[in-house]
């Protein structure tokens, strides 16, 4: 312990100086631009970054401006989730589904701000973790193995169907449909190719952004078309910034579960912020005593995901750092750039460069201070955007959907598998369909069906491997009371219930 | 025409020995299209490659990635580039293994291109944990003979030369394993180092481990012993076949071969380059110097024995 | 029958049962059984096997504030897919333009003088961002 905390000061004494605050400093804002402006991720611009940094003298410098990017963008990917339903990133889906509807209130300042706040206690409490019991939670990551995945990914796609707000029979269409699409590329275990109909773009699945910024973005500017101004977002009042005292009340909870949920998915490779948040969404639905207020502008259904995906962000750099396993493709492409600079990560990264493994954990406090005095001003700014007239906002938005699209892989059938999206996001909006579950069966898919196949495998084709192991036993066995709950109250409350619309916009 | 060949095949034999006067080739940048994503070993060392090799070009070599669809994607791009030097490329060997897949190509991957240069091999070799029974490959292979099917490994996924390799050795060998195929490279040393498959056949993904001791590394997949783990056989020396991870530059077919001479001189000479040879070091990948027509040659081969694994292996 | 169409549900269902119908040959040809196991096909085919009568559900599913299509957003998905379709012939600065200026001036009802210095406005920010400053390389004008 007392072996950590001076290490941590040693770190700190490198973050503070003045070049590695600017860095850092840089690296916010960058993220949060990146993060705000739908489309870019931090994949792209770290990508964009990276052969830069190979004439970086400065290893260190040049890590925490990489790493800083990555959790900037996690703050900022909430902002047009919520102003726009344009998920900014794709870890922020599911703060697009209540943090919209609080915006559409005249509450768009509240939501804004507690997914800062959010953030920044859950980037700190996840670091503190992380500095001084990350390495123990190494092992964790790597007892992950197919059954344990295939078990998560079931997990997932049971709490999949409950995160709209329609019928249980809308929600489990959805997340079918979702596993259709999530299947469309190679198959792992096989190598074939499965429904890409030969084009090259498809060989590796069909891409997560177009299809995101699709089904919400573009298909809520389709849908705000027909609205002509009335009910739409864009002539709600602004209202507070801060959140009352009720909602502090209840988000705290939610803040604190989302943290520590999205730090422990996060520590899994491949588990990374997406599932994380989704994880913390339906677990504040489940224990609300008003879980009718989900999808209707509840703020819990914001403060938790946000918190999840920031905890997963700064979690999955145990792994990486520890370990040298990258978890997701943002901690891959930092992989490459500590390569880069000469910096092994990896089991022995502590022993060999201890000012690089300390001075970016400790980064990482003085990041995260950074982001929450950057943001929170910036909420008053935000919110401003929804005075740009609706002529102006959509075409806008639209141009950038396209052009991030086009830069994440410079493919034109990205551009048109956007538009495709984007008519599928409106005609289902309006069959009052939610495509909240169907982007998280999409995610999740291609893990179930390759986990499975592959603990098939490793079992010798007996299923009895998943419910034998411990760790995918247990987690298969809460996904079962979960069921049963979810049946035992569908049919308690009656059938003849009426399920009312998803928004009732 | 077999004039313009002869006047073509002198310019090309000057070029060979003295670098021509009228250097009018390269007169503007070249692009590298390196069909993976930015970070990756290839990316890595075919930046580095480019950056010395400007020097002999005296035109700047701009590197864009263009991966997916296992290399497929840039392949393509490349193959339908003009044929004037301006656009090259990188080839690996997944670029020809993924036609064996039975994936329909809009390209032929070996025949729609011209051969540069070479510049080296991905080191492939065969880890367990530390605390495994096994400490050599003949132990290893002894026991998948005597309990087929009980040993599971891991590669970075199916038709992979990784993946190939090992088929090689069950062929010759008499040994059974399962194959549990990971979602790539870097998703294998966590299956290992989690007992989630007994052995795993990989690049240089277990490096750190080997550093660390926490995997042994039984036998490497190279021509010769790797300087960096002297003590690790080859497949060779054991006497199991083995493929390459073939890295090489490219360029579209109808190269003249005017330009491909000097692009080649330039590659060649690169590989001496401080900074691409400590890189290569770093991934532990070993440095090889091929002249083009040979790259080829070798490409050719490569693809027949894998063409002939995955025949074998499919009765 | 057309009073049917009137219903959204009714043609996203159809839509779904298209897709699913297409996702349920593909998966059949790619096989449910290797040698190894489950074989490429076997999860899709079941997830378009149970997609039916969760569909037929759907289609029941009534409630009172139903929405109807509007001829609006129909016309937008029309000219988007178009855009896109153009995109690769014509580079992106032409088409970009054009869809801007028609969509002000059709959808928002602006004169066109506002959508023409909208369009500019907008493609001269995204050239800043993207082409500048993030180096991609975006092919503005036509290929030719």
């Amino acid at each position: 312990m007392l072996n950590s905390l001076e290490q941590i000061f040693y770190g700190l004494s490198l973050a503070v100086l003045p070049q590695n605050l600017l860095y850092a400093f840089m690296g916010c804002v960058l993220g949060t631009l990146v993060g705000v402006l739908p489309g870019l991720g931090p994949i792209t611009t770290i990508a964009v970054l990276l052969p830069l940094t190979f004439q970086a003298s400065d290893p260190l410098g040049a890590i925490i401006m990489l790493a800083s990017i990555y959790y900037g963008a996690m703050y900022g990917g909430s902002t047009t989730s919520i102003l726009l339903r344009v998920p900014g990133e794709a870890a922020s889906v599911i703060t697009c589904i209540d943090g919209y509807e609080m915006a559409k209130q005249g509450r768009a300042g509240p939501a804004l701000s507690i997914a800062a706040i959010g953030s920044f206690i859950a980037g700190t409490g996840s670091v503190i973790a992380l500095s001084f019991v990350g390495p123990a939670f190494a092992k964790f990551a790597v007892s992950f193995g197919p059954p344990e995945y295939f078990a998560l990914a079931i997990f997932g796609l049971v709490l999949s169907a409950t995160i709209g707000g329609g019928s249980p029979a809308r929600g489990f269409c959805m997340v079918l449909l979702g596993i259709l699409f999530g299947l469309v590329g190679t198959d792992t275990v096989t190598g074939v190719e499965r429904f890409a109909m030969g084009v090259p773009a498809l060989a590796d699945g069909i891409d997560l952004v177009p299809l995101l910024m699709g089904l919400f973005g573009l298909g809520e500017i389709l849908y705000n078309l027909e609205q002509k101004g009335e009910l739409s977002v864009l002539t709600s009042k602004i209202g507070r910034l801060l959140p009352n005292r009720e909602e502090w009340k209840e988000s705290a909870g939610a803040i604190g579960r989302g943290s520590v949920l999205g730090f422990l998915v996060g520590l899994i490779p491949g588990g990374g912020a997406i599932i994380g948040s989704l994880l913390s969404y339906s677990v504040e639905k489940k224990l609300s005593k008003t879980p009718e207020k989900f999808g209707r502008g509840a703020i819990a259904g914001v403060a938790g995901p946000e918190s999840a995906n920031n905890a997963a962000a700064s979690s999955s750099f145990v792994p990486l750092l520890t370990l040298g396993l990258p978890g997701n493709a943002v901690t891959a492409v930092l992989f490459a750039g500590l390569l880069i600079q000469n910096v092994q990560p990896g089991p022995l990264m502590l022993v060999k460069n201890p000012d690089i493994f300390w001075g970016v954990i400790a980064s990482m406090y003085v990041g995260n201070v950074m982001l929450l005095i950057l943001n929170l001003p910036l909420v008053g700014l935000w919110v401003q955007l929804l005075r740009v007239p609706v002529w102006i906002l959509g075409p806008a938005v639209l141009l950038v959907a396209i052009f991030g699209t086009y830069s994440l892989r410079s493919n034109w059938t990205d551009v048109s598998l956007l538009m495709i999206a984007g008519g599928a996001g409106y005609v289902l909006r309006k069959a009052a369909l939610d495509a909240g579950p169907f982007a998280m069966a999409f995610i999740l898919a291609n893990i179930m069906d390759t986990s499975l196949r592959q603990a098939l495998l490793m079992g010798d084709g007996n299923i009895a491997i998943i419910v034998s192991r411990p760790l995918s036993a247990s987690i298969i066995g809460v996904t079962a009371v979960v069921v049963i709950y979810t049946v035992y109250s569908y049919f308690k409350a009656g059938r003849a219930k009426k399920y009312e619309r998803p928004d009732n916009s | 025409m077999k004039l313009k060949r002869l006047i073509l095949a002198l310019t090309a034999a000057c070029a060979l020995f003295a670098q021509p006067a009228n250097a009018q080739y390269p007169d503007k940048p070249i692009t590298l299209i390196v069909p993976w994503a930015p970070g990756g070993s290839t990316d890595q060392t075919a930046r580095v490659l480019a950056k010395a090799a400007e020097n002999y070009l005296g035109q700047p070599i701009i590197v864009v990635n263009r991966p997916g669809a296992s290399t497929t994607i840039g392949m393509a791009e490349l193959a339908k580039a003009a044929p004037d030097g301006y656009t090259i490329g990188t080839l690996s060997s997944t670029g020809y293994l993924v036609k064996l897949q039975g994936r329909q190509l809009s390209f032929d991957p070996i025949e729609d291109f011209s051969y540069i240069s070479y510049y080296g091999d991905n080191l492939i070799g065969i880890a367990v944990l530390t605390d495994s029974p096994y400490k050599t490959l003949k132990e290893l292979v002894a026991f998948g003979k005597a309990n087929p099917g009980k040993l599971k490994y891991g590669t970075a996924g199916v038709g992979t030369t990784q993946h190939l390799t090992i088929e090689a050795l069950q062929r010759d060998s008499g040994a059974k394993f399962v194959h549990v195929p990971q979602q790539g490279s870097a998703a294998s040393a966590p299956a290992l180092l989690g007992g989630h498959v007994d052995f795993i056949m990989e690049t240089s993904v277990w490096a750190p481990f080997i550093e660390s001791k926490q995997m042994r590394l039984l036998a490497v997949s190279a021509t010769k012993r790797s300087d960096v783990y002297p003590d690790v056989p080859t497949f060779g020396e054991l006497g199991f076949k083995s493929l390459r991870s073939v890295q090489a530059i490219i360029a579209p077919k109808g190269l003249p071969e005017e330009i491909r001479v000097k692009l080649e001189i330039a590659f060649r000479k690169a590989l001496s380059d401080k900074a691409f040879q400590a890189t290569m070091q770093k991934l532990a990948m070993q440095v090889v110097d091929l002249p083009g027509a040979d790259v080829k040659k070798l490409v050719e081969s490569e693809y027949a024995l894998a063409k002939e694994l995955i025949e074998s292996t499919k009765k | 029958m057309f009073r049917a169409l009137e219903r959204p549900v009714n043609v996203a269902a159809i839509l779904i049962a298209a897709v699913a119908v297409a996702f349920g040959i593909a998966s059949w040809r790619l096989g449910f059984w290797t040698d190894d196991g489950p074989g490429p096909g076997l999860l899709p085919f079941v997830t378009v096997c149970l997609l039916f009568p969760i569909l037929f559900l759907i289609v029941r599913e009534k409630f009172d504030d139903e929405e109807r299509f509007k001829a609006d957003p129909l016309v937008a998905i029309i000219m988007l897919c178009v855009y896109a379709a153009t995109l690769p012939y014509l580079g992106f600065l032409v088409p970009t333009v054009a869809l801007i200026v028609a969509w002000t001036t059709i959808f928002e009802r602006q004169n066109i003088v506002r959508g023409i210095v909208l369009s500019g406005f907008l493609v001269a920010c995204g050239w800043v961002i993207f082409v500048y400053l993030l180096r991609v390389p975006m092919p503005l004008l036509p290929v030719w």
